[in-house]
C-alpha cells in the first residue's frame, strides 16, 4: 500500500513536471498587415569639398518606394538626421514607426574618385543588419546608389531587386534637319545615365536582351524586308541573324541565350519560328492562315506565347517550343489580348488587353486562368515584367509617350525619365 | 328533454372545467382552444327563448332536427375538444417523458457524483491505509524496543552472573589466601621446632661443653666436641638450606598467584571491552535505525507538502493562464496589426519567446524557432517589439505566472 502510495505520489510529480514543461503559453500569429515596409532613410552626409547637392538618397527612397515594397517615410518627419553610427537615437526611429533606418555619407577620396558609405539597421533591434563602403569614380556615384538600395531591399525582403538592371528602348524623334530619327537607348532602370546605342533612319522595333545583357537583338523595319540583327552592348557591333524570306519581326531571346523566337512572314501570313544562333537552324512552331507574331519564352524555355488573330481578334496562345506540337488558346477575356510576356515565376503574362476601355496593362494568371487590369490609364502599349518580378514597366501610349514604372500591387507609379522623343518598345536586362 | 339538455350542459360543464383544468396545468397555446370550446355554446344559450316560442310541428321538428344536429356537431366537437385533449396529454407524457430523461440525466449525474464521492472515499481509505502503514510501523519501533528492553535485562542478568562469578573467584582467593597463611603458620612451627631442637642441640652442646670443660682432658671428648661440632654446622647448613628452599617456594607461589591475578584481570578487561563495543554497536543501530525513521517520515511529509504546493501553484498558474488566455485575441490583434508581412513564395514560420515586464513592456525577443529566413525572423521580431506594451492582465498574481510566452508567426498563406 505504501509502494502504491509512493508511486502514486510519484506519477503526479511527473505530470506535473511534465505539464511544466511544457506549459509557456504560444500565440498563434498568421495574419498580418500587406503594406509597404516602412523605412526611413536619412539624407546622406556629403562632405562640403564636394560642393553640389548631389541628393543621392533621393536615388535610394525613389528605388525603394517604386517597387512598392517600402513605405519611405518623409524625411521632413525625421526629428534627427545622423551620418554615422555614434549620432543616431533609436528612440527618434521607433517613434516615427520606421522598421529599418539607412544612414550613410559621400566622401571624395584623394586621387579623384569618391568613398560611400552605407549602413542599414533594425529600428527595434536597435543594431546593424549591414554596412558597405564604395569606392567609385564620380560618374559611377549614381549607379551606386542603386546598388545601395538593393542592398537594403535584399537584406529586408530576402530577395533581389532590379534597381541596378538596366533597360533598353527605342524612341523616334524628328532632327534638327527635319528627318526621322531612330534610337537605341539604353539607360539605368530608372532612365538615367541613357546612352545611345543605335542611331538610324529606318524604325527600330522590339528590342530584346541576351540572358547575359551583353546584347541586344532587335529588328529593322526596311524599305521592303525587315531584319533580326544583333548588336553587342560593349562594343557597338552588330550583324544581321534573320534576313528570311518575308518580314523578320519580334525577335525573343531563348532563357538559355542560345535561340531566337521570332516571326517570319514568308508564307503570306506571319508565323513563329525559333532560330539556333549557333547552327542557323530554324524551326517553324505555327502553320495557320492567321497572323502570328510577338513570340515570347516561358522562363523554362518549354513554352512560347504569342499573339494570334486566329480566333478573328488577337489573343494570346501558347505552344511548346517544339516542332509539330498543338497551339493552346491561353486568353479569352477582352476585345483583345497581345504583347504578352512571362513574369520571372512562370505562373503569369504580362500584356496588353482591351476590356472596352482602351488598352491597358493586364496580368493573366495561369493558376486561376484569370486576368487582371492593373494600370489606370486606358492608353497602354508594351508592358514587361523587371527582371525579378518586383516591377513592371509599360508605355503610356499618347501625343505624350512616357514609360513608366509599376508596382506590382499597382499602388506605386512613377514616370521614367527618357531621351527625347517618343517611345516606342522597351526591354529590361536580367542584370545590370 | 331540458333534463338532458342540462344534463349534456352538465356533462360539458365539467369537461369544460376539465378543459380548464387541463389548459392552467398545461399552459402554452391552448388558449385558442378555450375560445374554440367557448363560442358555440354562447350561441345555444342565445338560441333558448326562440326555441320556447315554436308552435309548428314542422317547426318543432325542424327546432328538433337542428338541435339534433347541433348536439351531433357539439359531439363532434366534444370528439374534437378529446382529441385535442388526448394530444394534449400526449404533449404532457412527451413532456413528463422529457422530464424523466432530465430526471435520469441527472440520476446519472448524481450517480456521477456518487462515483466522485465513493473515488474520494477511497482516496481517503488510500490515506488511511497510509497512517495504518505508518501506525504499524511504530508497532514495529514497539517491539522492536520491547526487544531492546528484554536485551538490556538479559544484558543485567549476565553482568549479575559476572559479579557472582567475580565474588566466588574473590571467596577463592580468600580461601587460598588462608591456606598459605596456614602453610606460613606450619612453616613457623617448623622454624620454631627447628629452633627449639637447635636450642636443645645449643643446650646439649653447652653440656657437652660442659662435658668438655669437665672432661678437658679427653681427646676423645674433643674429638666428639669437634665432631659433634662439624654435625652441628651440617645440621645448621640443612637448615638454612630448608629455609632458603621454602622461602623460593613460597616467593614462586607468590609470583605464580600474582600472574594468574593479572590475567584474570586481563579477561576481566576484555570482556568489559567487548561488552561496551556491543553495547554501543546495538545503540548505533538502534539510533541509525530510528535515524532512518525519521528521515522516511520527513520525505513522505515533505513529498506531501510539495505536492500539495505543487498542486495549489499549478491551479493558480491554471488561473492565471485562463486569465491571460482572455487577453490574447487583443494582443494578437495589436502584433498582427504591426507585422508588415513579406512577400514570401514558400509557407516559413517563426517562433519567439517574448519576455515581459509587469506592465506588458516586451523585455525581450529571442528567436527559438527559425523560419530559414533571416528576412522572415527579423520581420516577426520587429513586429513583436512595435506591439510592445502588449494588453496583458493587470493583476500582480498573473505576472507570477507569465513573464514570458511564445508566438508563432506563419506567413498568410497567399
Amino acid at each position: 500500500m505504501y509502494d502504491i502510495a509512493r508511486k502514486f505520489l510519484l506519477c503526479v510529480c511527473l505530470l506535473l513536471i511534465g505539464t511544466h514543461a511544457n506549459a509557456v503559453v504560444t500565440i498563434e500569429i498568421d495574419q498580418g498587415v500587406k503594406r509597404g515596409i516602412p523605412i526611413a532613410i536619412v539624407p546622406f552626409g556629403v562632405s562640403p569639398q564636394i560642393g553640389v547637392n548631389l541628393d543621392l538618397d533621393e536615388v535610394i527612397r525613389n528605388d525603394l518606394s517604386r517597387s512598392g515594397t517600402f513605405d519611405v517615410k518623409d524625411p521632413n518627419d525625421y526629428l534627427s538626421n545622423p551620418t554615422s553610427y555614434e549620432d543616431i537615437k533609436f528612440t527618434d526611429w521607433q517613434l516615427i514607426e520606421a522598421d529599418y533606418l539607412v544612414i550613410g555619407s559621400v566622401e571624395p577620396v584623394e586621387g579623384g574618385g569618391y568613398r560611400i558609405e552605407s549602413r542599414l539597421f533594425d529600428v527595434f533591434e536597435e543594431k546593424q543588419i549591414v554596412g558597405n563602403q564604395y569606392l567609385v569614380s564620380a560618374d559611377g556615384v549614381r549607379r551606386t546608389m542603386h546598388t545601395v538600395a538593393n542592398t537594403i531591399y535584399e537584406n529586408v525582403t530576402g530577395n533581389k531587386s532590379s534597381f541596378d538592371t538596366r533597360i533598353a528602348y527605342t524612341v523616334s524623334s524628328i532632327s534638327a534637319d527635319d528627318q526621322i530619327e531612330n534610337k537605341l537607348v539604353i539607360a539605368d532602370y530608372d532612365g538615367h545615365n541613357p546612352s545611345v546605342l543605335l542611331k538610324t533612319a529606318n524604325p527600330v522595333l522590339s528590342p530584346t536582351w541576351s540572358p547575359d545583357s551583353e546584347k541586344i537583338a532587335y529588328s529593322i523595319l526596311g524599305s521592303n524586308q525587315s531584319k533580326i540583327w544583333i548588336q553587342e552592348v560593349a562594343t557597338g557591333n552588330r550583324y544581321i541573324v534573320a534576313e528570311f524570306e518575308g518580314q523578320n519581326r519580334a525577335p525573343n531571346w531563348s532563357p538559355d541565350g542560345s535561340m531566337l523566337a521570332f516571326a517570319n512572314s514568308r508564307d503570306g501570313n506571319s508565323d513563329i519560328f525559333v532560330l539556333t544562333l549557333a547552327t542557323g537552324e530554324l524551326l517553324q512552331l505555327t502553320r495557320d492562315r492567321q497572323i502570328d507574331t510577338e513570340p515570347a519564352w516561358s522562363p523554362d524555355s518549354k513554352h512560347i506565347v504569342f499573339t494570334s488573330s486566329r480566333g478573328k481578334k488577337a489573343q494570346i496562345y501558347k505552344v511548346p517550343a517544339k516542332q509539330g506540337q498543338s497551339v493552346e488558346r491561353v486568353t479569352f477575356d477582352g476585345q483583345s489580348n497581345t504583347r504578352a510576356s512571362y513574369s520571372p515565376s512562370g505562373e503569369q503574362l504580362i500584356l496588353i488587353t482591351d476590356q472596352g476601355a482602351g488598352n491597358q496593362v493586364g496580368i493573366y494568371d495561369f493558376r486561376d486562368n484569370s486576368l487582371t487590369v492593373i494600370s489606370s490609364t486606358s492608353i497602354d502599349d508594351c508592358a514587361i515584367f523587371s527582371p525579378n518580378g518586383d516591377m513592371l514597366m509599360y508605355i503610356v501610349e499618347g501625343s505624350d509617350r512616357h514609360i513608366r514604372i509599376l508596382s506590382p500591387d499597382g499602388r506605386v507609379q512613377t514616370r521614367v525619365k527618357t531621351i527625347q522623343g517618343s517611345v516606342k518598345q522597351i526591354a529590361w536586362s536580367g542584370k545590370s | 328533454m331540458p333534463n338532458r339538455k342540462a344534463n349534456t350542459f352538465g356533462f360539458k360543464s365539467v369537461l369544460l372545467a376539465l378543459c380548464v383544468h387541463a389548459v392552467i396545468a398545461l399552459a402554452v397555446g391552448v388558449n385558442i382552444i378555450f375560445e374554440q370550446v367557448l363560442e358555440p355554446d354562447s350561441k345555444s344559450n342565445a338560441a333558448k327563448p326562440i326555441q320556447a316560442r315554436a308552435v309548428s310541428e314542422a317547426e318543432i321538428n325542424r327546432e328538433l332536427e337542428s338541435n339534433r344536429r347541433k348536439k351531433e356537431q357539439e359531439e363532434l366537437k366534444i370528439i374534437e375538444q378529446k382529441k385535442q385533449l388526448e394530444q394534449l396529454l400526449s404533449k404532457q407524457m412527451e413532456a413528463e417523458k422529457q422530464l424523466a430523461i432530465i430526471e435520469s440525466r441527472r440520476k446519472a449525474e448524481e450517480d456521477r457524483r456518487h462515483e466522485a464521492e465513493q473515488a474520494r472515499l477511497e482516496r481517503e481509505k488510500d490515506l488511511q491505509d497510509l497512517e495504518e502503514t505508518n501506525k504499524q510501523q511504530q508497532d514495529q519501533l514497539a517491539a522492536i524496543e520491547k526487544e531492546q528492553s528484554l536485551l538490556e535485562s538479559t544484558i543485567s542478568a549476565l553482568e549479575r552472573q559476572r559479579l557472582e562469578r567475580l565474588e566466588q573467584e574473590k571467596q577463592e582467593r580468600e580461601l587460598a589466601e588462608q591456606r598459605r597463611k596456614l602453610q606460613k603458620q606450619q612453616e613457623a612451627e617448623e622454624l620454631r621446632k627447628l629452633q627449639q631442637e637447635k636450642d636443645k642441640l645449643e643446650s646439649e652442646l653447652k653440656q657437652l661443653e660442659k662435658q668438655r670443660r669437665e672432661h678437658e682432658k679427653s681427646e676423645e671428648q674433643k674429638q666428639q666436641l669437634a665432631a659433634q661440632q662439624l654435625r652441628e654446622q651440617e645440621q645448621q647448613k640443612a637448615l638454612a638450606a630448608e629455609q632458603e628452599r621454602k622461602e623460593k617456594e613460597a616467593q614462586k607461589q607468590a609470583a605464580m598467584e600474582e600472574r594468574k591475578q593479572k590475567e584474570r584481570a586481563e579477561k576481566e578487561r576484555k570482556r568489559k571491552a567487548v561488552e561496551s563495543a556491543r553495547q554501543a554497536k546495538l545503540a548505533a543501530q538502534e539510533s541509525e535505525r530510528k535515524k532512518q525513521q525519521r528521515q522516511r517520515e520527513a520525505k513522505l511529509k515533505r513529498e506531501e507538502e510539495a505536492r500539495q504546493r505543487e498542486v495549489a501553484q499549478e491551479q493558480r498558474r491554471t488561473k492565471a493562464i485562463s486569465e491571460f488566455s482572455k487577453f490574447i485575441p487583443a494582443i494578437r490583434n495589436k502584433v498582427e496589426d504591426k507585422w508588415t508581412v513579406l512577400e514570401v513564395a514558400e509557407q516559413l514560420k517563426t517562433t519567439v519567446l517574448v519576455k515581459i515586464d509587469k506592465s506588458g513592456e516586451v523585455t525581450s525577443v529571442t528567436v527559438t524557432n527559425s523560419s530559414g529566413s533571416d528576412e522572415f525572423d527579423r520581420s516577426v521580431t520587429i513586429a513583436v517589439r512595435k506591439a510592445s506594451p502588449l494588453p496583458i492582465p493587470s493583476s500582480a498574481e498573473f505576472y507570477n505566472y507569465i513573464k514570458e510566452f511564445q508566438f508563432s508567426f506563419s506567413n498568410p498563406s497567399s
